[in-house]
């Protein structure tokens, strides 16, 4: 296989994941994950629970779970995909509103996906978590 | 005609970052660039977005003046039409609190006609602004 081809393979997983998870498909988005994913993400467990590393097809389902548990979606934009071998970053922006709080945020994101043998074996978001959080704080 | 090779421009950036040379990189920079990191402006010296050739080189003073990088590990490069992510880690440690922060980041560079034309830093701030002492 050459290194091309893996690359579009493992663009192709992650548009499908992104679509999945466009449409509310957790059950679909999790079967492309492999069993001993790892999910990382930076958002501070105390005051957003989806937060920190996940693990396994349990983890991701319980990541999406928590996510929907605190946040509404308004915005998320993918600008662009940048793939190389077996990682594709995804280059974008969200916003939406804190279900605890009712406050909005909006931030820019990479997530940088790990494909193998067509399953996402991890997900590391580089993003400033710092609006989520300040949104999902109750104001004193 | 001129091919251009964005990668080139961002290896040869790094590399001039980790040996120091930081009048190379900005001979590498578009006169109009802008270079973003995630620490805002007025928490942290080198914090906020930065305009223009002069902008980034106050950036690097400002840096240096703040923080001994003692890791920069870069882990991955992935390019696609002028833009070229590259993902890493990189540790300091802080010269007036001496204490130490780790980060992970993904840096998100555009190239046009072999110059650095955009720069942006994806990362969590929180721990290196905890041990500058902005927190």
């Amino acid at each position: 296989m050459t290194a091309a081809h893996t690359a579009s393979d493992a663009l192709a997983v992650v548009q499908g994941v992104l679509g999945d998870f466009g449409r509310g498909d957790i059950a679909s988005l999790v079967e492309r994950v492999d069993d001993a994913v790892v999910w990382r993400t930076p958002f501070p467990t105390d005051v957003l629970p989806h937060g920190g590393t996940k693990h396994g097809k349990a983890g991701v389902t319980e990541f999406f779970t928590q996510l929907a548990q605190e946040v509404t979606w308004t915005r998320f934009d993918v600008r662009q995909f940048v793939a190389g071998g077996e990682r594709v970053a995804v280059i974008g922006s969200y916003a939406g509103t804190s279900l605890v709080t009712g406050k909005p945020y909006a931030e820019d994101f990479v997530f940088v996906f790990t494909v193998r043998d067509g399953k996402v074996v991890a997900l590391d978001e580089y993003t400033n978590p710092s609006a989520m959080a300040r949104a999902a704080t109750p104001d004193r | 005609m001129i091919t251009s090779d964005p990668l080139t421009a961002v290896r040869g950036g790094l590399a001039d970052f980790q040996r120091g040379d930081i009048p190379a990189l900005l001979a590498r920079l578009d006169d109009a660039i802008v270079w973003e990191t995630p620490f805002p402006a007025g928490a942290i010296p080198y914090g906020g977005t930065r305009r223009g050739k002069e902008q980034v080189a106050a950036f690097f003073r400002e840096l240096d003046e703040t923080v001994q990088i003692t890791r920069f590990d870069l882990h991955d490069f992935l390019t696609a039409d002028g833009t070229i992510v590259v993902i890493g880690t990189y540790d300091g440690t802080f010269r007036t609190s001496g204490k130490r922060a780790s980060a992970d980041f993904a840096f998100v560079f555009r190239v046009r006609d072999d110059k650095i034309v955009a720069f942006r830093e994806y990362s969590d701030p929180t721990a290196v602004l905890a041990a500058y002492g902005a927190a």
